[in-house]
């Protein structure tokens, strides 16, 4: 399939975005030139493997009860994001390995509970790999990323266009925001769903955690001289959300390799009590009139 | 940062990317290896006070003070997009050119002289008082009508008012008996 005919959702693991945004930054920050590396190797074998997804599957199903991935396809995606991370990573590269190896003995459905974070079926193959759970965890999470992006994509489209301070969960699979970022030209806000990567509209002025729409209760902390990069912190439900703005940063950011590189900001906002919405969501306190969702 | 296998992410603050990261053995702390100086920005929602059509803007301030403004994306009327006169909103707060004391030139005079707000206030009442006592027509001559009017003093409102301060100002030139009475958006 040519990249002129596939779907839209496959833009979400557009490589373009991605070889501007490394290349900037291997220039600014060489240091990290194997960190950026491994996300580039995870982010072509996404595509890669999104690829495979629609060439052998078609369109996704519709219906309520989404199908759990075909167990090869599973396999494969954790083999080869695994192999990928383990090319740059400074250790636990035989753990990586393993951890391929290791998946060979789940069945699918178990294996999504362990990417969606269940506490004992992670340490099962966490302990069979030799590797640290929260290893295994963001191997899994990526692996899954592909067929979450399929079977929402084409839901997703249609649902992203207008902002509501309601819409605080992804219109299309219902997980939670990621990061977000403010585009060019006008700095509307996309938040990323850190499940199957699709991308709504949020208000400027509003906490993607518990509604708040009250400007004195937000605030935005970044390192001086370095703007593009953000924490938005809430007051009332003390989470925060990190924002990338493609208007000081250059052009189209990938915001999982912005996520990354802005790790220090997740520190701040640690260091300042506050907590990461890509964690979970607080209860909302604004009840707002969102008819579409 | 360290995390044993049964330090789940969700207990210890770092997110999946932090802890993983770390637990692979990249140095994720790379970007602040010297000490950062960290800013604090509000964002706050305003309206452009130019002209009538009331552009949404975002205000960013530091400490107080204004460092940005731009369109607000999520207002329906601009949709993020501005004017240039908007644009340059900023230096409303941030002009070392903008006047912040009363100046005044006599007529006849080249050059500009600093007066006080009481002053100002008080001159300003004054040749009003002047002005509306020698135009002001209690009856047309024409008809012998009533119209109690002054005719030689026209009024015009701004933007940046809102109904509130149009309507005190529409009663006080009323009051006086303006009848050239318009608002600065019609131009």
């Amino acid at each position: 399939m040519t990249a002129e005919s596939a779907s839209p959702w496959r833009a979400l693991f557009d490589p373009a975005s991605l070889g501007v945004s490394i290349k900037r930054y291997l220039q600014q920050r060489p240091s990290d030139a194997a960190v950026l590396a491994m996300a580039a190797a995870v982010a072509a074998q996404q595509a890669s493997l999104a690829e495979a997804l629609e060439s052998t599957l078609g369109a996704a199903p519709a219906g309520q009860d989404p199908p759990a991935p075909p167990i090869e396809w599973m396999h494969d995606s954790i083999t080869r994001i695994a192999q990928a991370i383990a090319d740059h990573s400074p250790r636990a590269s035989a753990g990586l390995t393993a951890l391929g190896t290791a998946a060979q003995r789940f069945a699918a459905p178990r294996l999504m509970v362990a990417a969606d974070g269940n506490t004992a079926a992670l340490e099962e193959l966490a302990t069979a790999a030799e590797i640290p759970a929260d290893v295994a965890l963001y191997v899994l999470q990526q692996a899954i990323r592909p067929w979450l992006a399929w079977l929402h994509g084409a839901r997703a489209l249609s649902l992203t266009d207008q902002p509501f301070p309601t819409r605080r969960y992804c219109p299309a699979c219902g997980g939670q925001p990621l990061m977000g970022k403010h585009i060019e030209p006008d700095g509307h806000r996309y938040l990323r769903c850190n499940n199957c990567g699709n991308e709504w509209a949020f208000p400027r002025i509003g906490c993607p955690s518990c509604g708040e729409t009250d400007a004195s209760k937000i605030e935005a902390l970044f390192v001086d001289g370095d703007e593009g990069h953000r924490i938005y912190v809430c007051k009332t439900c003390m989470q925060y959300i990190k924002i990338s703005d493609e208007r000081l940063l250059g052009g189209r950011v990938h915001l999982p390799l912005e996520d990354i590189v802005t790790l220090h900001l997740d520190e701040l906002g640690v260091e300042r009590g506050y907590r990461s919405v890509s964690q979970g969501l607080q209860p909302p306190t604004v009840q707002a009139n969102d008819m579409s969702h | 940062m360290k995390l044993s296998r049964r330090s789940f992410l969700k207990l210890s603050g770092a997110t999946i990317t932090a802890a993983a990261l770390t637990g692979l053995g990249f140095e994720v702390k790379s970007a602040s290896a010297a000490p950062l100086r960290i800013a604090e920005a509000k964002e706050t929602t305003t309206i452009c006070p130019y002209c009538g059509v009331g552009c949404g803007i975002v205000c960013h301030t530091v400490n107080g003070k204004v460092v940005n403004c731009e369109g607000d994306p999520d207002h329906p009327i601009n949709l993020g997009s501005l004017c240039s006169k908007g644009s340059a909103l900023y230096q409303l707060a941030n002009n070392d050119r903008r006047l912040t004391k009363v100046k005044y030139r006599a007529p006849g005079s080249d050059r500009w002289e600093e007066k006080t707000w009481d002053w100002a206030t008080t001159e300003i009442a004054k040749r009003i008082k002047e002005t509306r006592d020698e135009s002001f027509v209690a009856v047309d001559p024409s008809t012998g009508v009533t119209v109690n009017r002054n005719e030689a003093i026209a009024c015009l409102g701004g933007a940046a008012l809102d109904n509130e301060e149009a309507y005190v100002y529409t009663k006080f030139v009323r009051a006086i008996g303006t009848i050239w009475l318009d608002h600065q958006a019609r131009i």
